[in-house]
C-alpha cells in the first residue's frame, strides 16, 4: 500500500479542534456528566454509547465522525481546554500512524497509555481486528495497532499531558480497571520476560507500572479496589494458571466476576450487584489486598509496598514519577520516516524525530542522524557533523556505528598511520557488537 | 573529543570555595594542556554511562560551562552536585569554577547525601533553604519540597536530612552551626523532632510534608526517574534558544523530549539551576 498524506479539509495549521471528536462510554455511571462538560468545551463532539466491545466501539466511532480522522475520548477521561487549540504537525496524518497524548491516572498518578486521547485514521480502525474480533487463536487486549500491518502500523506517543482519566469513581469500575490494565501490562512483560528481555529498558517500565498500579491508591475513596483489581490482574497472568486472559474484554464476565467473587465477600449485606456506595468491609478487603500483595512480592520482580494513605497521596501528588515512555519508539518511527517504511520518505520530519530520541541519549538516534548527514536527506550532506554522530553512537555503544563512521573515514582516502589504525579499530569493535553490514537487517543483511 | 571520558577528570575533595581544593583545582590544570576539563563534586558516584555521553557541539562552541546533575541518593531528585565540564582558560581567569551556564538534562550519577548524621543534616539545611526560597509562589517547587523533605526514612542518616530540609524551610530552627547540640538526638528523639517539625511546617501552611515510612521511602525512590525533573529540561530548552537558530533546532528537541518523559508543561524555572555547593 502506499502510503499518502492528505491533512484533514487541506487546512494549515491543523488544530485539534479541526478533527472530529468521539466520545466513547459503555456503562459508566458518570458518562452522562463527562459527556456534558465535553460538549460544553467542544459544542460539536460526537458520541458512541453502549456499543459492545472494544473493537466494535472503534468502528461505530469512526462510522459516527465519517472522516479519514477522528479523536476518541473515553467515559473516564476529561480533556484539558488547552488540547482543543494544540496544533498539530503534518507528519501525524498518515493512515499507518496512530498518535496517543497520554493520560494522567486521577488515583495513581500515572502518565500512561490508560485513558489516553488518541488520533485514528479510519483506514486503521477498518483494518484492526482486536478484542473481541481478534483472530482465533490470538490473545489480543488492546488495539494492536502494531499488529495490524507489522513493521509499518505504529503507535505514536506524543509529547505532554491533556487529560486526566479517573475511572475509580465506583469500586466495581475501579476494580475493573485496575484488573484490565495489569492483565493486559503483565501479558507483555510476560512476553518479555519469555524473550530473555529481563534487562531490557521497557522491561523495567513495566514492573514499575505494574507496581505503581499495585501500590499506590489508598488515599483515594476507591483507590484500593482499583489496587486490588490490579494485584489480581497481574497475579492471573504471572500465575500462569491456563486461565484465558482474554475475559477481561468482555463487561459481562467482568461483571459477573465481580458480582461472584468480590462483591459477594467484602461487599456490605444490603448492597447489591455493582452498587457498593461505600459499604464494604475495609479490613477484609485491606486483608485480602496485602495477601495478594505478599503472593506477588514471592513470585515476581515486582516491587509491591503497603502505602497508608498520607504516604500514597504525597507520593502522587508530588508529580515525581515519569510518564510512560520510549526513546525507541521515537527512534523507531524516525526511522520509517528516513527509509520511507509506512509512511513517505521524509529527511526533515525524521531529523526532528532522531533530535527527540537523540536529547534523551538514545544510541541508535546517533547513529541514525549520522546516516542522515552522510545523505542528502536532511538537507546537503555535512560528513563533519555525520562523523560526530557516528563517533557518539559508538561511544554510548550501539552496535552499528563504528562500521559506519570507519567507512566514513575510509571514503575520505590517504589515511595517515593513525586514522588507517582507527579505521581498524573500529572495524573491530563493530565486529564484536554484531554491528557490521552483514548482521544489519535495514542493509539487507543476516542477523 | 567526543564524549566526558575524553576530557582530563579532576574530584573536588571538598567545597568549591575552600582555598585548599581550589590549589589543587590550579595544580591540576597547570598539569593539563587540555583546552577543557571536567571538574566531578564530591560525594559524586559518577556512572560510568556518563563518560560515553557526548557533550553537545554547539554548546562547546560557544563555550559555555555545562553541569550535569547528580541525582540525590535519598530522593530521586537532582541535586545541585554533579559533573561540570568547562573551560580550562575560564576557571583560570576566574581564579575558581565557573557557575553552571547550562544544565543538562541527563544525570551523571548519584551523589549521597548522607554519608554521615551531619553532612545529611547539613546538605538537608541547605537545600530546604533553596527549595523553600523557589517555593514562594511556586506550586511545583513546593511539591517538591514536600517530597524531599518526607523521604529518607529508609536509609540509615535519613532522618538527618529529613530534619535538616525541614528546618531550612523553617525560621528559628537549628542550622549547620547548632550540630553540636543536635548530634546528642538519640534515634526516637531525632524521629520525634522530625514528626513535630513536619507538623509545624503543614500548620503554618507550608509544604504538605508526610515523613514516609522506611518502606514507603524505599518504595518511592525507586520508582522515582532516571531523569532529571522536568523544570531541567525546560531551564535547558530556554537557554538554547539563546543560542540563535541551531539553538532554536535544539530547544525543540529538548523540550519535546522533556515532555515525553513527564508529560507534563509545569511552568516552573530553579531545579537545577542553583549555585552549587
Amino acid at each position: 500500500m502506499e502510503a499518502t498524506r492528505q491533512r484533514p479539509g487541506g487546512q494549515v495549521p491543523v488544530r485539534v479542534r479541526d478533527i472530529p471528536i468521539v466520545f466513547l462510554s459503555y456503562d459508566e455511571p458518570w458518562a452522562e456528566r463527562n459527556w456534558q462538560d465535553l460538549v460544553s468545551m467542544i459544542p460539536t463532539a460526537l458520541r458512541v454509547n453502549g456499543v459492545e466491545g472494544l473493537d466494535a466501539c472503534h468502528k461505530a466511532a469512526a462510522e459516527a465522525a465519517g472522516t479519514e480522522w477522528f479523536i476518541t475520548v473515553d467515559a473516564d477521561t476529561t480533556v484539558m481546554p488547552e488540547f482543543v487549540e494544540l496544533e498539530l504537525p503534518e507528519w501525524l496524518f498518515e493512515p499507518t500512524l496512530r498518535p496517543t497524548w497520554y493520560s494522567r491516572n486521577a488515583v495513581n498518578g500515572l502518565v500512561s497509555g490508560n485513558g489516553s486521547l488518541k488520533l485514528w485514521p479510519a483506514e486503521i480502525v477498518a483494518r484492526m481486528r482486536s478484542h473481541e474480533e481478534a483472530p482465533d487463536g490470538t490473545i489480543s487486549i488492546d488495539h494492536d495497532i502494531e499488529a495490524i500491518e507489522e513493521g509499518r502500523t505504529r503507535r505514536v506517543q506524543m509529547p505532554g499531558c491533556y487529560s486526566i482519566t479517573d475511572p475509580a469513581r465506583t469500586a466495581y469500575h475501579a476494580f475493573r480497571a485496575g484488573l484490565r490494565e495489569c492483565v493486559y501490562l503483565a501479558h507483555i512483560l510476560e512476553a518479555f520476560l519469555k524473550e530473555g528481555r529481563q534487562g531490557d529498558e521497557r522491561t523495567a517500565m513495566l514492573h514499575r507500572v505494574i507496581s505503581t498500579w499495585c501500590t499506590l491508591g489508598r488515599h483515594h475513596p476507591n483507590g484500593a479496589w482499583m489496587m486490588l483489581g490490579a494485584r489480581m490482574g497481574a497475579r492471573s497472568v504471572l500465575e500462569q494458571t491456563g486461565w484465558d486472559i482474554r475475559k477481561v474484554n468482555s463487561y459481562d464476565w467482568l461483571e459477573h466476576f465481580w458480582n461472584r467473587n468480590i462483591h459477594a465477600r467484602f461487599g456490605a449485606p444490603g448492597t447489591t450487584g455493582l452498587e457498593l456506595k461505600g459499604r464494604w468491609n475495609p479490613r477484609l478487603l485491606d486483608a485480602e489486598l496485602r495477601g495478594q500483595g505478599v503472593w506477588l512480592r514471592d513470585h515476581s520482580d515486582l516491587d509491591i509496598a503497603e502505602l497508608g494513605p498520607s504516604e500514597s497521596r504525597l507520593i502522587v501528588e508530588s508529580d515525581v514519577m515519569p510518564a510512560v515512555r520510549s526513546a525507541n519508539a521515537v527512534d523507531s518511527i524516525a526511522r520509517g520516516f528516513q527509509t520511507g517504511v509506512g509512511v513517505p520518505q521524509d529527511g526533515a520530519v525524521a531529523r526532528t524525530l532522531f533530535e527527540e530520541a537523540a536529547a534523551m541519549f538514545h544510541p541508535s538516534a546517533f547513529c541514525n542522524l549520522g546516516e542522515l548527514w552522510e545523505s542528502d536527506s536532511a538537507g546537503s550532506p555535512d560528513l563533519e557533523r555525520a562523523e560526530w554522530f557516528y563517533a557518539a553512537a559508538t561511544t554510548l555503544g550501539n552496535a552499528f556505528a563504528p562500521y559506519r563512521l570507519a567507512r566514513l573515514i575510509r571514503a575520505q582516502g590517504d589515511l595517515s598511520t593513525e586514522e588507517a589504525a582507527r579505521v581498524r579499530d573500529l572495524e573491530k569493535m563493530g565486529a564484536e557488537r554484531r554491528g557490521m553490514p552483514q548482521h544489519d537487517p535495514a542493509a539487507g543483511g543476516r542477523t | 573529543m567526543t564524549c566526558l571520558g575524553d576530557f582530563p577528570a579532576c574530584r573536588i575533595a571538598g567545597g568549591r570555595e575552600d582555598a585548599e581544593n581550589l590549589q589543587e583545582i590550579l595544580v591540576f590544570l597547570d598539569a593539563t594542556e587540555e583546552d577543557w576539563v571536567v571538574m566531578i563534586d564530591e560525594a559524586v558516584d559518577v556512572a560510568p554511562r556518563t563518560w560515553a555521553l557526548p557533550p553537545e557541539p554547539l554548546i562547546c562552541a560557544r563555550g559555555l560551562a555545562q553541569f550535569y546533575p547528580a541525582s540525590n541518593s535519598l530522593t530521586s531528585l537532582e541535586s545541585s552536585n554533579g559533573v561540570l565540564l568547562c573551560q580550562r582558560e575560564q576557571v583560570l581567569a576566574l581564579g575558581n569554577l565557573p557557575g553552571p551556564e547550562m544544565v543538562m538534562p541527563v544525570f551523571c550519577g548519584i551523589w549521597d547525601a548522607a554519608p554521615s548524621p551531619e553532612r545529611a543534616f547539613d546538605s538537608g539545611f541547605r537545600h530546604g533553604q533553596m527549595r523553600h526560597a523557589e517555593a514562594a509562589g511556586c506550586e511545583t517547587a513546593m511539591r517538591y519540597l514536600a517530597f524531599e523533605a518526607s523521604m529518607g526514612a529508609h536509609h540509615q542518616f535519613g532522618a538527618w536530612w529529613m530534619l535538616g530540609v525541614l528546618s531550612g524551610c523553617c525560621d528559628g530552627q537549628a542550622t549547620p552551626a547548632d550540630w553540636e547540640t543536635l548530634a546528642d538526638l538519640d534515634a526516637a528523639s531525632l524521629n520525634r523532632a522530625v514528626r513535630d517539625l513536619a507538623r509545624r511546617v503543614r500548620m503554618e501552611g507550608g509544604p504538605p510534608v508526610a515523613p514516609l515510612s522506611p518502606e514507603a521511602s524505599q518504595w518511592a525512590l525507586n520508582a522515582g526517574s532516571n531523569w532529571p525533573s522536568l523544570p531541567v529540561w525546560e531551564g535547558f530548552a530556554d537557554r538554547c534558544v539563546e543560542l540563535g537558530e541551531e539553538g532554536a533546532r535544539l530547544a525543540a528537541a529538548y523540550r519535546a523530549a522533556g515532555r515525553r518523559i513527564w508529560a507534563a508543561r509545569a511552568p516552573y524555572a530553579g531545579a537545577g539551576s542553583e549555585a552549587r555547593g
